[in-house]
């Protein structure tokens, strides 16, 4: 009986082993390919076994202009992000506090519709108002993703936390926005930081705006990387250096913050 | 709650954001609806002309539309139950306790949160036909090598991607309702003499089919909007096998800039998903009246 546990046992981790693998692999294969010389990468019997060197990330610093989207790509998910929960926590406190249920219905047609329907329009408009290359047109751009999904997370949220607490601050006279920056929000903490960490994410891997939007002053990560693969796409170290420098941010936020993503991931789907 | 200042306090917490949502998304909406009826191309010197309901009628004749309108049925279909077996199979497995769960799980939002470009790099180069890995690994089990991104392979390929990216959030949100079960229920089966594997089919999954559904709808309704990964790898080629109605939008739009012509597109694209959305809306109301 208790061999078979044990072997159970062994078998269970095995199958454990294998789904961390699978979803490990492409990123052990990165990191690995970033350390490598470029004879390395395609010679394969050192695939797991060879002697690493940084010369790729040097590479990609010093004969690339990485800094520059680098710079870009911070500055324009952290205003985007700041921007879109400064706008959508009250509304989705508006909308769970004052039972604007249509409201809510609209927010969510609104991210229903692909991102491609508003491409256009902005393009034009953009390109008539002289900001092609400019951080605004960037930066909206990545706020219509962001800010009806803060509303969408923040509003279920805000239902959350009982009126009870406020009914004394009421009866004291205390006004609206008193009570959403003194009483609300400390107790919303949680879902803002979801809503601000995932938000960052979705604006730091966004690729078809900027595609359209952004030009040499304004390209971001994503955009270099591909217009890396363009060009280089022999040098195999130096783009897994440069896909690397790129993903190594949001995995580290994932990995610190992954109670509050898996929260906000599973708030549509799961009550409670 | 209802003297003056609560009556303001609507206005100026909801103002801002319905602004903002209206000048960035609602006034592109109504332009794209607009530009839709007119031949506007940026090829044309001349001023757009109003055509009526031409460019969607040509869409409907296209065979191109059509099949781009299949491609990505096909692609969010075959992805989506993908990731509700693969997620119910790792849920199964994650829900059990463990040493290093807490790690597992972490692992689990790697693809979630890495850049959609880097993902579609390193797959294209793992499965380089000549140079990649994935050949050279099943060239040692002795099978042939595979070109995975040609016109026969692309669709399959692209869609095992897709699916290995987003099976492990399927599998967290099935791990989140595991753990919101009533234990009592599964207690008392045990009590009565329901061995393991009765309990899971008779018991937990009619529990969590709710939540697997809505998952799945989910699921299914982020993929139909799949752009970066395949753009990055095929571009919809090679001739157009893999080019869903997303691309060719897209293809029209910013490659030929026939802009009418894409709005037209984009209306219907819009429509369509918007009645996809209206109906897991309605699916989500009915479970949770019935739970």
């Amino acid at each position: 009986m208790k061999r078979r546990r044990t072997l159970s046992r062994i078998f269970f981790f095995l199958i454990v082993a294998v789904i961390v693998i699978y979803i490990t692999i492409p990123f052990l294969w990165m990191v690995t390919s970033s350390l490598k010389l470029q004879r390395d990468i395609l010679n394969l019997d050192k695939l797991i076994f060879f002697s690493p060197t940084i010369q790729n990330y040097i590479t990609i610093f010093a004969d690339y202009d990485f800094m520059g989207p680098m710079l870009n790509s911070i500055w324009i998910a952290t205003v985007s992000t700041l921007l879109a929960v400064a706008l959508g926590f009250p509304c989705a406190y508006a909308i769970s506090r004052y039972k604007m249920r249509w409201l809510s219905v609209t927010i969510l047609m609104v991210r229903v519709i692909p991102a491609i329907s508003f491409l256009i329009p902005w393009y034009m408009i953009v390109s008539s108002l002289g900001m092609t290359d400019s951080y605004t047109a960037v930066i909206l751009s990545h706020m219509s993703a962001s800010l009806p999904f803060c509303i969408w997370i923040m509003s279920p949220f805000c239902d959350s936390i009982p009126v009870v607490i406020e009914e004394s601050a009421i009866i004291d006279g205390c006004t609206p926005l008193r009570r959403l920056v003194s009483i609300i929000f400390p107790l919303a903490v949680p879902g803002l930081i979801t809503v601000t960490i995932m938000a960052f994410i979705s604006s730091w891997n966004n690729f078809m705006y900027a595609m359209v939007l952004s030009g040499a002053k304004t390209r971001t990560l994503p955009l270099t990387l591909y217009n890396f693969m363009g060009y280089s796409f022999v040098d195999w170290g130096a783009l897994m250096a440069a896909a690397t420098v790129i993903v190594f941010p949001v995995l580290i936020i994932a990995f610190s913050m992954q109670r509050y993503i898996i929260k906000g991931l599973t708030a549509g789907a799961v009550k409670g | 709650m209802n003297n003056r200042s609560e009556r303001m306090a609507r206005i100026y917490f909801t103002m801002p954001a319905l602004l903002m949502l209206l000048v960035i998304m609602a006034f592109p909406i109504v332009f794209t609806i607009g530009a839709s009826f007119t031949d506007w191309a940026l090829s044309s010197v001349e001023f757009p002309q109003i055509v009526g309901f031409r460019n969607y009628l040509d869409l409907l004749k296209e065979t191109r539309f059509a099949r781009s309108v299949g491609r990505m049925l096909q692609f969010a279909i075959w992805t989506s139950v993908m990731e509700t077996i693969l997620g119910i199979g790792f849920a199964v497995i994650f829900n059990q306790s463990f040493r290093g769960q807490r790690v597992v799980k972490t692992v689990c939002l790697l693809p979630y949160a890495a850049t959609p470009i880097v993902i579609a790099i390193v797959w294209k180069l793992i499965l380089d036909p000549t140079l990649g890995v994935a050949n050279y690994v099943i060239g040692m089990l002795g099978i042939q090598p595979v070109t995975y991104f040609n016109a026969q392979n692309g669709m399959t390929s692209l869609i095992c991607i897709e699916t290995w990216q987003g099976t492990p959030i399927v599998a967290l949100i099935i791990v989140a309702a595991m753990s919101n079960l009533p234990g009592d229920c599964m207690e008392a089966a045990q009590v009565d003499g329901a061995t393991k594997w009765r309990t899971f089919w008779l018991i937990e999954m009619p529990l969590l089919a709710p939540t697997i559904f809505i998952a799945f709808l989910m699921r299914f309704l982020d993929v139909t909007k799949a752009f970066d990964i395949i753009y990055a790898i095929t571009k919809g080629g090679p001739v157009f096998s893999t080019e869903t109605l997303n691309l060719y939008g897209y293809l029209i739009a910013f490659q030929h800039y026939k802009f009418g012509k894409a709005s037209a597109l984009i209306v219907m694209y819009a429509v369509i998903l918007t009645i996809f959305g209206a109906f897991m809306l309605q699916i989500k109301k009915r479970l949770e009246v019935d739970q």
